[in-house]
């Protein structure tokens, strides 16, 4: 019977391995319709392997292997580094909300993701909405090496591991952006 | 026809000389490769060119090239090359699929790898 179990075990842990080894390639996928004028929609499929092999060859100005060197994380006197950092280690919950007539903007951290939204209404009555939902593996990935530096290679590597999502909509009167990952090579 | 003894030697050395050399050429044509070129004129009537060019060719013409232009043009790309060659890696281990599609009322462009070819559809 112990012979048994401990068979069943070892081929139970056979196929998971062989199940990890088989993930399938990851795609990143950007989609932009862009109504004004020309009607144009742009579409892009990029596995992220291929990104992640270019990544560590580009020794450009502050990117090197893989990495972007930052002098300063301060934006408008914000440090999103420190900001991201304490996500990091936060529980769930709202960080941010500003609300105005003109702008909502609500950061939080909500089941193993950071979410950024933004609501922006022009004074022509016009409105556009930015969601960004990035796995919270990634910007830990992404903070993972010094503090003057963001490990974006490391933030590849941890989006292929991570399961289909949408990273980012943005939904405008007359554009539409999304950029999202999946196992599959084209756009539905 | 009959040939002397050192007549024969003599034809049968330059006869395996000439398909030696044949032989070399062939290989060296097929060791740098055949470069295609395949234009579809989208239009009634329009034509259909499709063109070999053996790599070998390639090393040829850069002889012609002036050296200073050459050396230019190396130093330029010199620092690129790693991110090409990891690019070009990335690329032949891909699937095939549509990398880069627009659609609009004016043009068409459609960047894809299909059947170990990068094929770039510009309308």
């Amino acid at each position: 019977m112990k012979r048994k179990l401990v068979g069943v075990v070892a081929l139970a842990l056979i196929a998971a391995v062989a199940a990890v080894a088989q993930t399938p390639e990851k795609w990143l996928h950007v989609k932009v319709e862009d109504k004004n004028g020309n009607n144009e929609i742009v579409k892009v499929n990029v596995p992220l392997s291929l990104a992640e092999k270019v990544l560590p060859a580009i020794n450009v100005d502050r990117v090197r292997g893989g990495k972007v060197r930052i002098e300063t994380s301060k934006i408008h006197d914000v440090d999103f580094r420190a900001i991201l950092d304490a996500v990091k280690n936060a529980q769930d919950g709202e960080f941010v909300t500003v609300e105005s007539t003109k702008e909502n903007v609500r950061v939080a951290k909500s089941g193993g993701y950071l979410l950024v939204k933004v609501k922006d209404t022009k004074s022509d009555g016009r409105s556009e909405q930015v969601d960004v939902k990035v796995p919270m593996t990634v910007v830990e990935a992404l903070l993972s090496g010094d503090p003057n530096e963001l490990d974006v290679l490391a933030a590849l590597k941890a989006l292929s591991a991570h399961g289909d999502t949408v990273l980012v909509e943005v939904t405008g009167d007359k554009e539409t952006v999304r950029v999202w990952i999946d196992s599959k090579n084209t756009q539905a | 026809m009959r040939l002397s003894k050192g007549m024969s030697t003599t034809a049968a050395c330059l006869l395996t000389l000439s398909l030696g050399t044949a032989a070399a050429g062939t290989a060296t044509v097929y060791d740098a490769g055949l470069i295609s070129v395949h234009v579809v004129e989208k239009k009634k009537e329009g034509n259909n060119i499709h063109v070999f060019v053996p790599g070998i060719a390639v090393p040829i013409a850069m002889k012609l090239a002036p050296d200073r232009e050459l050396a230019k043009a190396g130093a330029k790309i010199r620092q690129h090359l790693p991110i090409i060659q990891a690019a070009l890696e990335g690329l032949e281990e891909c699937p095939d699929t549509v990398f880069v599609e627009v659609i609009s009322d004016r043009e068409y462009v459609r960047v894809e790898k299909r059947g170990g070819r990068i094929l770039v559809d510009v309308d």
